[in-house]
């Protein structure tokens, strides 16, 4: 039933990327949503029986490693007040249904400590509501309840607008909401009997008036491992749509994300060749990397004892090879791969934390969107293991260069977090889409600026975009400008911008560094 | 009255040693074949503008055994006992010369050899405690005590604007770590267990000052307190009228860091020395 939810979020994932507040090349809700819940399905399967009990728990832990973004995390905890409330049962009725949704419901609200309203948890909260009601009106119809859950859900989602006025500003309802809701509708074309694609609609279910569970051993399930291949395709006007499709017929655990000039690709297959040599007909391959997965966990060992002791060891999430290359030079012990529109994983992030020497551990997410998910690893490890909230990669490098090896664990958290805030961070990028923010009006392919994570300036040209930031900023003598170029800057230009920022902000110290990162043309730090 | 004798890389003023009477033996900077005496034959100012312009990178060499013994010889008419406080072992040679003339001087004035683990002002709060405690009458066992007592509360912090001339001078040692940076970054340093010890970097001299502070504020309670920079009197003076609202009773003093380390710690440096206590 679930599975069926998560090949129909699939379906819809797109559409709910689509539904970014910022018009901005980031935020994939969708694709947070659906890799969070392929995690949940794979740890479903794993299950020690079959009863209701034993396979949320397992779809409560295999969220909590999957949880990706913030709408990953929300979901993750909908899954353990799931199987908290089920803990005891062998199966599911409709009262228990809708019991584990009003459970989920308020799991969802405890894990967020200033909870919005307009998002996903209204949307959970309105849909158990909803169940609870039809459940006490008499029936034990466990599809009936969950019909009144996904219209209930529908009505919830079309109301986000009204309460967030982010939402209503960017004409869009919340994207976390609609994966929600669009997870139940797919559970329910399948306890309905509707195809849902993907073809693992093996699972047979009674939906009434009978328990459901109790059939799961119908499942037959189709487990890869063989070879784990990634790699990352470089290249123009790349089909990402096609790729994902033929990509998915190639093996499993598949991940297709990208955009049209880099497409990163992560398989499980038996055959590692088709799948470099389709990669290697779009464009030009980079990171190509092939492990076996069984020798995975040998060679995990072997680095972690080849690495250098460290008595407090730092975690960072970095997207781009200049920013990866700077916070090594920099001294992080680990990096995760990740960030903007790459959300990492909740085990991820986990792996990095039991992958370091080291048994105290600071994380630093570097992106907003990344925060609660790290916050979840660290609280899945038995390390002493914190995050310094950092919500932009210049913001990391400030944490990181706070960091100091001799002092304790604590006076370290302190220092780190205290630098983090006085960092100002510009982005600049181009709109996927037309909008109005914060009293901005964007066109799609214009040029944006944001400082701080809001949107403060559009324009045709990014250097003109970047100057309108700077001003806002109000330089001082004795400012530090660093300039991080990537997205498909030319170094040309970056040194020319770099130059005029001198000339026109004397008393202004200005570094130009190459970033390498996607999408952003230039991220800058003012300090 | 026990004599007390320092080296120049204490960065003493000439006022306070004349005033305490401690004796400074100069340790000497090379330029190319010139060498000259610190703090007597070339003066900071003189110092700092070669090193920022002249195409001849400066070295520094210890004082000579026979440096030492002239002026153990020298203080031998007036006392039988002297405490001679050099810079760390690990940072310098300058005590192993000391130790040499000792052995050579023979005689019947006593020399107490310590090793204070510490340069620059940190060095110079320690001479001017075992100083004060000599001009106050104490033993030499009394002298010897609190010259201890000083080692063990003094901490040094500093922060430099650059790496450069700590990586051309080629004394990296523990502070390895913060090379081979890709981005600019300015080093706090400390002295441990005598020798120097990467802290923390920032980007901005802003946020190493914010540091330096907050590093001292740590430190409280103070007995004495030293700013010392290499080229930079402005923000010398500012970090002092700033610590001097957190430390309203203490004695703030202000140095010039010598040739000697600032041929390895460049222009722009500044640094904090907090002699605690109870």
């Amino acid at each position: 039933m679930f599975d069926a939810g998560t090949s129909w979020l699939e379906k819809n994932a797109q559409a709910i990327n689509a539904l970014n507040v910022f018009p901005v090349p980031d935020g994939d809700t969708g694709t947070n949503m659906l890799l969070t819940m392929r995690a949940t399905m794979e740890e479903a399967y794993r299950a020690s029986n079959e009863t209701a009990s034993s396979i949320t728990q397992s779809m409560a832990y295999g969220s909590l490693m999957g949880a990706r973004g913030n709408s990953g995390v929300i979901l993750s905890q909908i899954f353990r007040g799931f199987s908290k409330s089920l803990a005891a049962k062998e199966s599911l009725f409709s009262k228990d249904l809708a019991q584990a949704l009003e459970d989920a419901s308020s799991a969802a609200y405890k894990s967020v400590s200033k909870p919005v309203e307009g998002t996903i948890l209204t949307v959970v909260r309105d849909a158990s509501v909803a169940a609870k009601a039809k459940a006490e009106s008499n029936t034990s119809d466990v599809t009936a309840v969950l019909e009144a859950t996904v219209r209930a859900a529908k009505v919830s989602v079309a109301t986000t607008p009204s309460l967030l006025p982010v939402l209503r500003e960017a004409g869009v309802v919340d994207a976390g909401g609609q994966g929600l809701y669009v997870l139940l509708e797919g559970a329910l074309r399948f306890l309905k009997g509707r195809a849902v694609e993907k073809g693992i609609a093996a699972v047979t279910m009674r939906s009434s008036p009978g328990p459901c569970g109790k059939e799961r051993s119908a499942i037959d399930v189709k487990r890869h491992y063989g070879y784990c291949t990634e790699l990352l395709i470089g290249g123009k006007n790349l089909d990402i749509v096609g790729i994902r499709e033929k990509i998915g017929r190639m093996g499993d655990s598949t991940l297709v994300v990208g955009d049209e000039t880099a497409v990163r690709i992560h398989v499980h297959t038996f055959e590692p060749g088709p799948v470099v040599s389709y990669a290697t007909s779009l464009g030009v391959l980079h990171q190509v990397k092939v492990d076996n997965i069984d020798d995975q966990h040998l060679e995990f060992l072997q680095v972690r004892s080849a690495e250098r002791a460290v008595d407090i060891a730092t975690v960072a999430v970095v997207h781009g090879e200049g920013l990866t290359q700077i916070f090594k030079s920099l001294g992080v012990t680990s990096i995760v791969s990740g960030g903007q529109t790459m959300n990492p994983s909740a085990e991820e992030i986990l792996q990095a934390i039991e992958g370091v020497s080291s048994d105290k551990v600071v994380v630093l997410p570097n992106n907003k969107n990344v925060v609660m998910t790290a916050q979840q690893a660290c609280s899945l490890t038995k390390k002493e293991a914190e995050v310094v909230p950092t919500h932009s990669l210049p913001q990391g490098i400030a944490a990181l260069l706070a960091f100091n090896a001799e002092a304790n664990f604590e006076s370290n958290l302190e220092t780190m977090k205290a630098v983090v805030a006085p960092t100002r961070t510009l982005e600049l990028t181009r709109a996927v889409r037309s909008a109005e923010m914060g009293g901005v009006r964007v066109e799609g392919g214009q040029a944006i600026g944001f400082i701080d994570g809001e949107l403060v300036a559009a324009g045709e040209r990014i250097p003109a975009v970047l100057y309108e930031l700077l001003e806002k900023c109000h330089l001082k003598d004795g400012n530090l400008v660093t300039l991080y170029y990537g997205g498909d800057t030319e170094k040309v230009e970056a040194e020319r911008v770099a130059q005029n920022i001198r000339r026109d902000f004397p008393g202004v110290e200005v570094e130009l560094v190459w970033g390498g990162q996607p999408h952003y043309n230039y991220i800058v730090s003012v300090e | 009255m026990i004599r007390v004798v320092t080296d120049s890389t204490s960065d003493i003023p000439k006022e306070i040693a004349q005033g305490l009477g401690i004796t400074v033996v100069p340790c000497n900077v090379h330029f190319g074949e010139e060498v000259y005496r610190d703090g007597a034959d070339l003066t900071a100012d003189d110092f700092y503008q070669r090193l920022t312009q002249s195409t001849v990178f400066p070295t520094t060499s210890q004082p000579s055994a026979g440096v030492f013994l002239e002026a153990y010889r020298q203080l031998a008419q007036e006392t039988d006992q002297i405490v001679s406080i050099h810079i760390s072992a690990k940072l310098s040679g300058t005590i192993n010369s000391a130790m040499t003339a000792v052995q050579s001087l023979g005689g019947r004035c006593r020399i107490e050899i310590v090793d204070s683990a510490q340069t620059t002002m940190a060095l110079g709060l320690i001479a001017i405690a075992a100083a004060e405690a000599a001009k106050g009458g104490q033993t030499l066992e009394g002298v010897l005590k609190t010259t201890r007592e000083a080692i063990s509360t003094t901490r040094v912090f500093a922060l430099l604007d650059t790496l450069e001339y700590l990586k051309r001078g080629g004394r990296i040692g523990k502070l390895q770590a913060f090379l081979g940076s890709l981005l600019n970054i300015k080093p706090i340093l400390t002295v441990k267990d005598g020798e120097a010890h990467p802290m923390e970097r920032v980007r901005t001299k802003a946020k190493g000052m914010d540091r330096l502070f907050a590093l001292a504020k740590g430190c409280m309670p103070a007995n004495d307190i030293a700013v010392v920079y290499s080229t930079n009197q402005g923000d010398a003076e500012a970090f002092t009228r700033r610590l001097g609202a957190i430390y309203p009773a203490a004695r703030i003093r202000r140095a010039r860091i010598g040739p000697v380390l600032g041929a390895h710690l460049g222009p722009g440096a500044i640094g904090v020395v907090v002699r605690g206590g109870s």
